[in-house]
């Protein structure tokens, strides 16, 4: 356990030392400063004048996850491949380390820091409507938390995909799941919203699909934490919660990965 | 306790149809300095995988110190250079040798006291704090050496330690694995300089085609007043 947590340290470390990390950072923060703008506009949907801060911040707040969900990709896809080109697995396994403390000790360290750069810039957009409405909405702080479960998912998908395939085709083969996601249950929850319902009256609405419900859940997470922060109820879809959901996937992608790193020739 | 530090038993690797190593069993005694020798391709590196768990073997079994190689704990007093011990590229030597200390338990004041030895051993001081990629190939190799020297390992696992250097660098590596037998650690080293070998080594094994052909002490192999060359060369050949 005690090796576990020591290579999660060495890996927050490494991706701390690149400078590229400061920097991304600092624009991130920066760019979140300068959409103030958005907060004081005034928006209309559907005919209805919407509260310009909280509606932009509730944006803003799932394009910061959109963003990290990219980063986690890009960082992921090259973690085992890395390892094995510059000597950093030989390194750990040549030690009295095992082989589940190495992989998840990769993994959780990535989904820390992940974790940690994303909660800076909720943070960021929390204080940010606090100084612009005198409102302390701790809903943007739970709703970052939730969203970093998508964030450990990505992490988990990549890393194993990367097990058998190049990392940027990973990239792209978990990109194309959580796109798949955010279509499918996108698409659900649009034909079963008070608009379409209104338009569609005569015809009932049709309980999911199956694989609509055990599909990875990231969009409905996100749905979820949205409602987090505008306090309104969340309908998903099926009996699963997608926390529950996700959680499930993670630990079934870890494992997974565990059972064939175990039997991975170094 | 047990006065042997190594023992294969009938080891045979598979690599989809290729055989690696064909049943190979052998036994190397605590203190003994033993030297792995054949062509490239013979199933040596296989054999040095095997023993770090970096690879199971497809049938037989292989124990360091009386604990099956698979087991974590077998690695506790094993120090390995790799051929071309490769550093990370973000890390100095000075941190790469900290992490070593790190993953076999020391930390603090003794983890940097350990660094700051094994540093000297290797004629490093000075140079340690400099990133990997500012290094030349002979002191990533020294950076290795030294790597595998923290904590007093009781296993020494060289592969190939001096490839790819120049004779400057064969020289001090060479002076640095003598000293190492003053401490009666095991050596298992996997090497083309036979020359070296001669010099050096208490036993060897040859290895041809995934087999052991020869297994002795360098004087028996070389009994006939043939050089330990000569010995290779005619082994080689003749399979």
């Amino acid at each position: 356990m005690k090796m576990f947590i020591k290579i999660a340290q060495y890996t927050i470390v490494d991706q701390m030392r690149a400078k590229s990390f400061y920097l991304l950072l600092a624009i991130s923060v920066g760019l979140l400063f300068l959409m103030r703008g958005c907060y004081s506009a005034n928006y209309v949907v559907n005919g209805q004048q919407i509260e310009g801060i909280g509606y932009a911040s509730r944006v803003i707040f799932q394009a910061i996850v959109m963003g990290m969900l990219l980063m986690v990709s890009l960082i992921s896809m090259r973690i085992f491949t890395r390892d094995q080109n510059d000597g950093s697995v030989q390194m750990f396994l040549s030690r009295p380390v095992q082989r589940w403390e190495y992989v998840l000790g990769r993994i959780m360290g990535t989904w820390l820091l992940s974790s940690g750069f994303m909660f800076l810039l909720h943070l960021t957009l929390f204080s940010i409507v606090w100084s612009h409405t005198g409102e302390i909405n701790l809903g943007y702080i739970g709703a970052s938390i939730v969203c970093s479960v998508n964030l450990l998912f990505m992490a988990a998908t990549v890393c194993l995909f990367s097990l058998f395939l190049p990392g940027f085709i990973s990239a792209l083969f978990a990109m194309g799941l959580l796109s798949t996601g955010f279509i499918s249950d996108g698409g659900y929850r649009l034909l079963n919203s008070q608009i379409i319902a209104v338009l569609t009256s005569s015809v009932p609405a049709s309980p999911p699909a199956l694989w609509r419900i055990f599909y990875p859940k990231f969009f409905m997470v996100q749905a979820y934490a949205d409602s987090l922060i505008s306090k309104s109820n969340f309908i998903g879809i099926g009996p699963i919660h997608p926390l529950v959901n996700i959680l499930a996937f993670n630990l079934l992608f870890i494992s997974l990965i565990l059972i064939i790193f175990k039997k991975r020739s170094i | 306790m047990s006065k042997i530090m190594i023992v294969l038993d009938a080891v045979t690797k598979k690599f989809g149809n290729l055989k690696a190593v064909d049943t190979v069993s052998y036994q190397i005694k605590k203190g003994e300095f033993f030297a792995l020798l054949g062509p490239n391709g013979a199933g040596k590196t296989t054999i040095i995988r095997m023993l770090l768990g970096f690879i199971q073997p497809t049938s037989g079994s292989i124990t360091i110190n009386g604990v099956p190689s698979s087991e974590t704990r077998a690695r506790k007093k094993i120090g390995y250079i790799a051929e071309q011990h490769m550093i990370p590229p973000f890390l100095s030597g000075f941190e790469y040798l900290l992490r070593h200390a790190s993953l076999i338990g020391l930390s603090g004041k003794k983890a940097r006291l350990e660094v700051e030895r094994v540093v000297e051993v290797v004629s490093m001081t000075g140079r340690e704090r400099k990133k990997s990629t500012r290094y030349s190939k002979g002191m990533k190799q020294r950076i290795g050496v030294a790597s595998a020297l923290i904590g007093t390992p009781e296993l020494l696992i060289l592969d190939e330690p001096v490839s790819g250097l120049d004779p400057m660098g064969i020289r001090d590596i060479r002076i640095i694995i003598d000293t190492l037998r003053q401490h009666e650690i095991t050596i298992f080293l996997n090497s083309h300089l036979l020359s070296e070998v001669e010099k050096t080594c208490d036993t060897a094994a040859i290895m041809h085609k995934g087999k052991i052909v020869v297994k002795d002490s360098i004087e028996a192999i070389m009994a006939d007043g043939e050089s330990l060359e000569d010995v290779f060369v005619k082994h080689v050949t003749q399979q």
